[in-house]
């Protein structure tokens, strides 16, 4: 794909997250049509992404780790499609009052999710670690792990501990409830540890992808984080803000996918 | 732009084939690691080292090209 290529790609996600943020801000047609735009636009972003990354997965011609890390990644975002999909279809088509269930089938998808996508991510890091590339500056990386401490820190004061300590939520609800801030801890930690290996490759192809890997799964991780501070707190319904995230997530993913794709095809030429 | 930072040839047409992968940072990184487990400096390299140096960065690129990608690399620097 060319550089004009790419640039028309960029437009036409730039596009979908205008219309998120015209349907959130103006809410034509109210809130029926707000909570089916809210549904469907996730289920769209999610598709999208699973048609970039199978052409990212199939520009690897060879089986490596490289292409299992892409593969796993792209397995995850199917689980993702799954998850949008049923929670859509619950509650467009079957009326479920979602807000008010603790877990669903759709659960069951994104916690998977969850493991095929952190571990995609964990074998590009430990790719990293095993080449032969500087690790680089000492006292940066320091401040990046106690940053991340500090983080961790506030969000199981705010988010873990009111929920193990509450009383009336059944313990099954409570795992659910639990498992997701734990995910996203995780994945906000692996999408730093890109972040920071990816700032030093400044000026080459290689970084894009990573940049937006990590930025996608950073974008998701934050909105689930925020997801689960709000509907612990009753606060969160469709049609919010914290949407966007998810799919300006699934769109970066996307975009780090045609990068990567670009990069590999580039280098078919041979010598 | 650094442009070529090595009075080396063969270290510098290594850094020409990677800086505008991985940038100019890295491939320097990248030149000097592979060095270093050869027991040389960049400025030391010399005909015989290609075939390990170009094995050594196709073994790193491959996290970011994959094998394929990383193979042509290779062979790119073979054919110094």
């Amino acid at each position: 794909m060319r550089a004009n290529r790419i640039n028309i790609v960029w437009y036409f996600v730039l596009a979908i997250v205008f219309i998120n943020i015209f349907f959130y801000v103006v809410k034509p047609g109210g809130e029926m049509v707000l909570t089916i735009v809210s549904d469907l636009l996730p289920v769209i972003c999610s598709l999208i992404t699973i048609v970039a990354l199978w052409g990212t997965f199939k520009a690897f011609k060879v089986h490596d780790y490289t292409r299992t890390a892409w593969f796993l990644i792209f397995v995850g975002m199917i689980m993702n499609f799954l998850g949008e999909s049923s929670y859509s279809y619950q509650e467009i088509i079957l009326k479920v009052d979602l807000a008010n269930i603790a877990y669903s089938i759709s659960d069951l998808f994104w916690f998977s999710s969850y493991l095929f996508c952190i571990t995609g991510l964990s074998i590009l890091i430990r790719g990293y670690f095993k080449s032969d590339f500087p690790i680089g500056n000492q006292l940066h990386l320091t401040m990046v792990m106690l940053f991340l401490v500090l983080l961790i820190a506030i969000l199981i004061a705010v988010l873990l501990q009111p929920i193990v300590k509450d009383v009336e939520t059944p313990m099954l609800d409570k795992v659910v409830y639990l498992l997701y801030p734990i995910f996203d801890i995780i994945q906000v930690i692996i999408a730093c540890a890109l972040l920071f290996i990816v700032r030093k490759f400044k000026g080459g192809l290689v970084k894009a992808p990573w940049r937006l890997i990590a930025a996608g799964f950073l974008f998701m991780a934050v909105s689930d984080i925020m997801f689960s501070y709000f509907s612990w707190n009753d606060a969160y319904g469709s049609g919010n803000f914290i949407d966007l995230g998810w799919n300006a997530g699934y769109l970066l993913i996307a975009m780090a996918g045609l990068y990567q794709k670009n990069l590999v095809k580039s280098l078919d030429g041979g010598v | 732009m650094m442009g070529n930072v090595y009075a080396n040839r063969y270290a510098a047409q290594i850094f020409a084939i990677l800086s505008p992968l991985i940038g100019e940072l890295m491939a320097k990184g990248a030149i000097r690691s592979q060095c270093n487990r050869l027991g040389i400096t960049e400025d030391g390299i010399e005909k015989q080292h290609i075939p390990v140096l170009a094995e050594g960065v196709k073994k790193a690129m491959t996290l970011f090209v994959g094998s394929e990608g990383a193979s042509q690399i290779e062979k790119r620097i073979r054919l110094i």
